[in-house]
């Protein structure tokens, strides 16, 4: 936490982002587009009169208390932005959606929302005072002397990314230099299938995201499986060159190869404190790495505060003078990262919520949460292949396929439930070590009670418990697994319920009044 | 050996003292109420006085043309009732309440029926969601070697493998299941779609339907001499169209049978009984009669065919008063939010959020709709689903026009769907009988009625097949 004060200011230093302030006074040529990035997937672009953020954070971190940072770690200075007419937002997550950081605008700025946006997060906005627009996807817009269209994504992507919208851009004044960011899932077949049709000119420059969120051994991932034998091994290995042959030639595959490259993304540190940043999360070393192993292919991997001006023909690039990176942070936790692998050290689970005192209410709340994700599980590829399986360690398999085990604050076994898919229920049973119920239930889950109920209650999301405090075994792919399920099952689109809680909460703690003001 | 085909999927087998029953549908019709009944075809009349008690049943799975309560219920009670290891336990506990016992096979594992041997094989995992659960049949005799009955579901790599080791013996005769379920000309199929988007049906469709059925599967297992076909064997009352086609017996053994090397196709007709005898290393079977079942007239139901603005006029539960309607539809939205967030978060729920255009454009945040019907050809009223928040809404559009913006739906009656969200009507005859829709693509199997067929099966909705259950329990259905 103490990185997190590091900036911490007065609230008046981070004014609210004015409207008069001139627009960019770092130089741009006439009628150009310039993206600078401020960390993670978040962008400033500009042309001499117009400017868009997509996906602003432009606090420190996000999250539910904003615990998690930006990496690598930059302070912006929102009262310095050029003048901004609109914000994207490409999807509901919340290294995309950022209430905090959309309070530091002028309400006079428009927010833009794909149609497939979760209702609740149209209206949270709407409560800060924001007009808010939803655009289809594949619908030219203009804002300024930008034009824009989104594309929504492949449906092959993951079901929590299958709501993100990918942007197309390029200035009004200079068509034939456009930029595509291909936010966090599969390609658009949109995008993909306009460019066939020639409805669409390829891209001069696509943006990719490098979403691996490698964690190294002695790391639980949030897709690990706790009974993969090869799991820790599989660990180790040439995965940043895994990520860039991913990136770089699985991704692209179906589009003509543009002339360059942007990585970004994995830009935050998750509550593995120990760890710091992933490993590979350093997209300029990754970069620079690829234009080596590339023939005339150059590709880059900014810092925060690195800007590219879309120049006839070639990236020209720049400092956005408002994003001040913090070097010493920089690399004090870069080195943390690398020694915390070269010491092979080890991050145990840890629960993320207080517990309950009054117990009784807990196993209540827990139980509902359980008894409504039956029909859904049962229903998912996950749920699929549960059903489908024979055999397990010990033989023959009957009907009890899912364990979840909950954990008192020692970290001890205390309550414990088995989903029977013959009664489509989960029955409560005398809770038994982890490594038992590994040997015994084929798909498992272990978590601290308090962490189970706080989700239950919409206080935490899954997406912070899994990996953390959270760990599941399965058999079969990480696709299917009981994490992906929780990830669909919990997530924004089928379980708006717990976001709007929880965002309601968060406008709450802005002071935002119903006006925005 | 005999084996005795009693119509749909339903057998009987005898063989020396020993009698065994397979997916029993006794009465003439099978249904959940008095006001839709499925009613075998051809059909027949079972006299249950002449029939052998059996020393066993065996249930291959929970849909009601194979576990029909109410023809358990014409059983001694103490009856055996064999089923595999992941029957449904609100069916299990139904069978148990009409006093018979119900005993689990392990899967793969042969128990002994007196002379006989009965072994259950969980089918493949490619089968659709809804068959997961349906276990193939083996019958296993010494001298015979063994039936399978291959009952709607994929054949198993386990079962394949166990035919080809000779595990199971020789394989005498394999009864495949034909369940493609196509309806006469011009009248609706189940999965119909009101968009005139599937290509139509192929000039040659009973050839690829019986290749499948009698070539492709049946092969995986080895070289088998007697095959039989069933299946698609009921007339819905009220009717909705005559029998569905390639299900007239005769007709079919005569188009199949010619079709053959040395294997033979046998397609029975219900009280037709195929008797397995060895002669040296060949199995042989003749087809004779049984004695205890009786074939009725099948003249009246000969190609009936209601045109689509027809059958779907009329719901299964009748109109809805002007006094319960404003309940009625609290009641369909609440059902509705209920099933809202499951559909959104399910596979077939992100093919409807994925759908970025429809007719004339890009699509908003209502992808799914349903139209609701009261007795009448016009729609009553309509609820969309919108994505962006899991939940249904009125939609203030007419009948047209919601179906050229909303690129998925279904039309119901109001109280055909209370009634499937209180267990007093199945999915599966909701479907085929008083059920429309709409959808993008062209795969059935991803279609609004494909979704409902998993979201509705007992395995997952426990409580409204107790609901069921208990109603049939209580009631006096057609046939009992």
């Amino acid at each position: 936490m103490e990185a997190l004060n590091r900036f911490h200011t007065p609230k008046n230093d981070l004014a609210m982002n004015n409207r008069d302030v001139p627009t960019d006074p770092d130089k741009q040529a006439s009628g150009q587009m310039k993206a600078a990035f401020l960390g993670h997937q978040s962008w400033l672009l500009t042309t001499e009169t117009t400017g868009i953020l997509l996906d602003p954070i432009l606090a420190d971190g996000f999250g539910s208390d904003d615990q998690i940072e930006i990496y690598p770690p930059r302070r912006i200075r929102v009262k310095d932005l050029p003048r901004i007419q609109a914000v994207i937002l490409s999807h509901e997550h919340s290294d995309h959606f950022h209430l905090p950081s959309l309070n530091l605008l002028s309400r006079d700025i428009e927010v833009l929302v794909g149609v497939n946006m979760p209702r609740f997060v149209q209206q949270t906005i709407e409560f800060l005072g924001f007009k808010v627009r939803r655009i289809c996807s594949g619908q030219k817009f203009q804002v300024g002397d930008l034009a824009l269209t989104l594309f929504g994504v492949s449906p092959q992507t993951a079901f929590w990314e299958s709501r993100v919208n990918q942007l197309l851009i390029h200035s009004l004044k200079n068509s034939s230099e456009s930029l595509f960011i291909a936010v966090d899932a599969l390609i658009s077949m949109d995008f993909v299938n306009g460019i066939r049709n020639g409805e669409i000119d390829p891209p001069s420059v696509v943006v990719l995201s490098n979403n691996a969120q490698i964690t190294p051994p002695g790391v639980f991932g949030s897709l690990d499986n706790l009974t993969d034998p090869d799991g820790e091994k599989a660990k180790t290995g040439l995965h940043g060159l895994k990520i860039l042959a991913s990136l770089l030639n699985g991704y692209l595959q179906g589009i003509p190869a543009p002339r360059e490259v942007i990585i970004c993304g994995g830009g935050f540190m998750k509550g593995y404190h120990e760890l710091g940043p992933f490993p590979f999360s350093d997209q300029k070393e990754l970069a620079a790495i690829a234009t080596g192993l590339a023939i005339n292919f150059p590709v880059h991997g900014p810092y925060p505060g690195d800007a590219y001006e879309l120049a006839p023909g070639s990236l020209v690039e720049s400092r956005a003078h408002y994003v001040e990176l913090d070097h010493d942070r920089f690399s004090q936790l870069s080195s943390q990262s690398a020694s915390f692998v070269a010491a092979r050290r080890t991050i145990p689970p840890r629960a993320c919520c207080a517990p309950s005192i009054d117990r009784d209410n807990s196993r209540q709340l827990i139980e509902r949460l359980l008894e409504d994700m039956v029909l859904p599980m049962m229903l998912s590829p996950f749920g699929e292949n549960m059903i489908d399986l024979r055999e397990y360690l010990t033989g023959a398999l009957g009907p009890k396929r899912l364990v979840v085990l909950c954990l008192d604050e020692q970290g001890q076994p205390c309550r414990q439930w088995a989903l029977d898919v013959a009664r489509a229920a989960f029955l409560q049973e005398e809770p038994l070590p982890t490594e038992e119920l590994t040997i015994l239930y084929p798909y498992g889950m272990v978590l601290f009670e308090s962490d189970l109920q706080a989700l239950a209650e919409g206080q935490v999301q899954i997406w912070d418990l899994a990996g953390v405090s959270m760990r599941a075994w399965y058999v079969g792919q990480a696709e299917t697994s009981p994490v992906a399920f929780l990830y669909t099952w919990l997530g924004e689109h089928a379980s708006p319920r717990f976001y709007r809680d929880n965002y309601g909460h968060r406008v709450a703690q802005l002071g935002v009044s119903a006006s925005g003001q | 050996m005999d084996a005795i085909f009693l119509g749909q999927q339903s057998w009987a087998f005898h063989a020396g003292g020993t009698n065994i029953l397979v997916d029993p549908v006794l009465s003439e019709s099978f249904g959940t109420s008095e006001e839709l009944q499925f009613r075998i075809y051809p059909y027949r009349r079972i006299n249950l006085s002449a029939m052998p008690p059996p020393d066993a049943v065996v249930i291959t799975n929970e849909h009601l043309d194979h576990f029909h309560l109410q023809s358990l219920m014409l059983l001694r009670p103490g009856t055996r009732i064999l089923v595999g290891d992941l029957f449904p336990d609100v069916c299990r506990r139904a069978i148990e309440e009409c006093g018979h016992v119900v005993q689990t096979l392990p899967d793969e594992r042969p128990v002994k029926v007196k002379d006989l041997a009965v072994s259950l094989y969980r089918c493949a995992p490619a089968s659709k969601f809804w068959e997961k659960r349906v276990c193939h049949a083996v019958i296993s005799s010494i001298h015979l070697g063994s039936v399978i009955i291959q009952s709607d579901g994929l054949v198993s790599e386990s079962l394949i493998r166990d035919a080809r080791m000779g595990v199971l013996g020789d394989i005498s005769l394999f009864i495949a299941t034909n369940n493609a379920q196509v309806p006469p000309q011009g009248a609706a199929g189940t999965y119909e779609n009101l968009l005139p988007l599937n290509a139509g049906r192929p000039p040659a469709l009973g050839v690829d339907i019986f290749h499948e059925v009698l070539c492709a599967i049946p092969e995986q297992v080895g070289s088998i001499p007697h095959l039989a076909v069933c299946g698609g064997g009921y007339v819905q009352f009220p009717a909705k169209h005559g029998h569905f086609r390639w299900s007239d017996a005769r007709a079919l053994q005569r188009y199949l049978a010619p079709l053959s090397l040395a294997q033979m196709v046998h397609i029975p007709e219900p009280g037709q009984c195929l008797r397995l005898r060895r002669c040296g290393d060949e199995i042989e079977c003749d087809v004779t009669q049984s004695h205890w079942v009786e074939r009725l007239d099948t003249a009246s139901s000969e190609s009936f065919v209601h045109m689509e603005s027809e059958w779907f006029q009329r719901s299964v539960f009748g109109e809805v008063s002007n006094s319960e309607i404003k309940d009625a539809l609290e009641q369909a939205l609440a059902s509705l939010n209920f099933l809202a967030p499951i559909l959104v978060s399910t596979p077939f729920g992100q093919g409807v959020a994925a759908c970025h255009q429809y007719v004339g454009g890009p699509v908003g945040g209502i992808r799914f709709a349903v139209r609701l019907f009261n007795d009448s050809p016009s729609m009553m009223t309509s609820f969309g689903l919108d994505i962006t928040d899991a939940k249904f809404f009125p939609l203030e559009m007419t009948e047209e026009e919601v179906l050229t913006s909303v690129p998925f739906g279904i039309d119901v009656h109001i109280a055909d769907w209370n009634a499937l969200n209180e267990g007093r009507l199945q999915i599966w005859e909701l479907a085929t009988a008083r059920m429309r829709q709409w959808y993008m693509g062209m795969d059935p199997l991803f279609s609004p009625i494909a979704f409902f067929y998993c979201l509705f099966s007992e395995q997952v909705r426990p409580s409204l097949a107790a609901r069921m259950y208990q109603h049939i329990r209580s009631s006096k259905l057609p046939g009992i």
